[in-house]
């Protein structure tokens, strides 16, 4: 077999999470009726059969060409992405929806490249008012609160 | 059958469904012609503003959104070669090249009028098809469902794009999704960690915004070039009547194109793109003159556009007849349904005929819209909001996900869960594994699971009744019939691969 090469990696780690995460909910699931566990248990072990034959099969074609290219983007940037919108989202929870948008807009917009700070500004604060219009004025219906608003 | 569709067109005529396909369509058409935006995520996040409206509203929307977006893809395949949506790759053969030459208002003129034929073909596909159709499902019993609920499910996952294996893979996952939370037959809690939040099961709109929205968001925000570099040409002024004179020698493009996108559309996971390439290929080889092709030909843009709109309506054909969708707009489509309390199936047009019959005038009437709202107002504005710089348009549609994922039960709860799904669906998205299968094993899984065990209650416990009738045996042939064929499919195309590589 040929050794995992590094576009080969992320197939198989999936394929290890999607395996453990089966067999983790198959245990899980064991101490339930049957009638209830039967349908839920047959799903997962077929996602955890499937997933050792992907695992095998992906092994056995050596390096993957769908793996790993295809997607120019680096690693580092893609988790500060979800980083950025992880603690978009704490922000939200805790300062509440249009504090934290309001300032999330032109924040995120710097951190990937566009700097002009009057525009993203202003436009932060246009799209962050039409918001409150639309759903606590017009709609009645109530976006997360928080700390500042 | 037909009775009720002239029955529901009263309702379609108000002034609120007219006003939310309107919107539907501009918003559709926004989000089109936006790189990277899709159909598939405009109607996602748009999804929970509809919940405070009446069902046929929302649907309106839907078919005005996905109307528009169809259109929309094509105006940046027109004035940057960057085509909106998957489907307008083919519009940028010919409609890029009549851009620089100075000709983009025509090429953009060419693509609305052949977007809304389309659209009008596909529309009426569906009222005429979908109905008869509908009659010949309601002699479905639960054993039936049952077998084309497992049909719907592995035909998306066998015969999208890409591995097989994948796409099992990812219908396995959706169907588990959707037996998290009480089962709904003995009202036991199942995977629900003892949250209450989980107890009614997890939102197909949760789902959907993570799995469709975050991909494409993250890929704005870490590839932040803007849509400045465009390369057109001061734009023509052609008037648009005699553009449109200019346009009816196209009528055998037209319905070549519209019949191709209404086969294509029918077939579950062919997919749109699939469609305007053969439409494309088919009308240059028919051309005289197709050595003009790829040059500025406006004949072929006509043959693109008009293809990718007549793919959408007929792909809710199947959808609401059988709960197959036949692309993924469609499997998110049939997901706005169901939180408007239409389960799509057989019984759809026996329960709710007012809504699915609306529901198929309001495509007509998008596709009228679109005439209008793309020519004189959407074109001209949007073309505009292309400038708008990637990391801003990124952070507003977060923001707007944000919105959509707390809108349905306001619980942040719901939030942190659509960003675990996003996380989730950038992973598989990035290794190739198929979205629609997963939307699809939501949506449909429950659904199965609901008459697998209702056919066995019924029986006494008997696996006997599943192939019992005359229907379940076709769909079980069906269903060995899509396995064979996928096998051999995948067998074929690897002794091609090797023998290109020896």
């Amino acid at each position: 077999m040929k050794a995992i090469s590094k576009g080969l990696m992320p197939t198989v780690v999936v394929c290890i999470a999607l395996i453990v995460a089966s067999i983790a909910f198959i245990v899980m699931g064991a101490g339930l009726p049957l009638a209830s566990a039967m349908f839920p248990l047959a799903v997962l072990g077929v996602v955890g059969v499937l997933s050792v034959v992907l695992l095998v099969q992906s092994c056995l074609q050596g390096r993957q060409r769908e793996g790993g290219e295809g997607h120019p983007e680096s690693l580092g940037k893609v988790v500060l992405g979800l980083l950025c919108v992880l603690v978009y989202l704490v922000a939200v929870a805790r300062l509440g929806f249009y504090a934290s948008t309001f300032l999330m807009i032109p924040l995120m917009s710097a951190a990937f490249g566009y700097r002009r700070w009057e525009r993203s500004l202003f436009g932060s604060a246009l799209f962050t008012v039409m918001l409150y219009l639309l759903f606590d004025m017009a709609m009645g219906r109530s976006l997360p609160h928080g700390w500042l608003m | 059958m037909f009775e009720a569709l002239w029955h529901s067109l009263p309702d379609i005529l108000s002034l609120g469904s007219l006003l939310a396909v309107a919107v539907g369509v501009v918003a559709g058409i926004f989000l089109g012609a936006l790189p990277g935006l899709s159909a598939t995520l405009g109607i996602s996040v748009l999804l929970p503003f509809t919940f405070g409206m009446s069902p046929q509203v929302a649907l309106g929307m839907m078919a005005g959104i996905y109307n528009g977006s169809m259109y929309g893809g094509a105006i940046p395949a027109i004035l940057l070669r960057i085509p909106g949506t998957p489907a307008a790759v083919a519009t940028t053969f010919d409609g890029y090249p009549m851009a620089q030459q100075g000709r983009a208002n025509k090429a953009l003129r060419v693509a609305l009028v052949s977007s809304a034929i389309g659209g009008l073909a596909s529309g009426l596909a569906l009222m005429l098809l979908a109905p008869p159709l509908g009659s010949v499902t309601l002699m479905f019993g639960p054993t039936e469902i049952f077998w084309v609920s497992v049909f719907g499910i592995l035909s998306i996952a066998l015969l999208i794009k890409g591995n097989a294996l994948k796409g099992l893979i990812s219908a396995g996952i959706g169907i588990f999704v959707a037996t998290v939370g009480i089962d709904p037959v003995s009202a036991n809690e199942r995977f629900t960690f003892g949250s209450l939040y989980l107890d009614d099961g997890i939102s197909v709109i949760v789902l959907l915004i993570g799995l469709y929205a975050m991909p494409p968001v993250i890929d704005t925000l870490v590839n932040p070039q803007s849509g400045e570099e465009s390369h057109a040409k001061e734009v023509d002024d052609e008037g648009f009547f005699k553009s449109l004179a200019s346009m009816l020698g196209y009528w055998k493009t037209w319905l070549r194109a519209s019949l191709i996108g209404i086969a294509v559309g029918i077939l579950p996971g062919a997919g749109g793109s699939f469609g305007t390439f053969i439409s494309y290929n088919e009308a240059k080889r028919s051309a005289r003159n197709s050595e003009a092709w790829g040059k500025g030909e406006p004949e072929g843009v006509a043959a693109a556009e008009t293809c990718n709109n007549a793919d959408t309506a007929a792909s809710m054909i199947p959808a609401l007849t059988l709960g197959i969708p036949g692309t993924s707009v469609a499997a998110v489509m049939l997901g706005g349904f169901l939180i408007h309390g239409l389960q799509p199936g057989p019984n759809l047009f026996r329960e709710h005929p007012d809504e699915v019959f609306g529901f198929m005038w309001q495509f007509l009437i998008a596709s009228v819209m679109l005439l209008f709202l793309g020519g004189s107002v959407a074109t001209r504005l949007f073309s505009k909001v292309l400038h708008l710089p990637r990391p801003l348009l990124g952070s507003i549609i977060l923001s707007l996900m944000v919105v959509g994922a707390y809108s349905i039960h306001e619980t942040l709860f719901d939030v942190f869960l659509m960003f675990g799904f996003g996380v989730f669906g950038y992973v598989l998205e990035k290794l190739k594994f198929p979205m629609a299968p997963i939307v699809l094993g939501v949506i449909l899984g429950g659904f199965m699971e609901y008459n697998f065990r209702i056919s066995m209650l019924m029986s006494g416990n008997d696996p006997a009744v599943l192939w019992s009738s005359a229907p379940s045996i076709v769909l079980i042939a069906m269903i060995v019939m899509l396995i064979v064929l996928t096998c051999f499919k995948q067998r074929l195309s690897s002794l091609i691969g090797k023998r290109l590589t020896n």
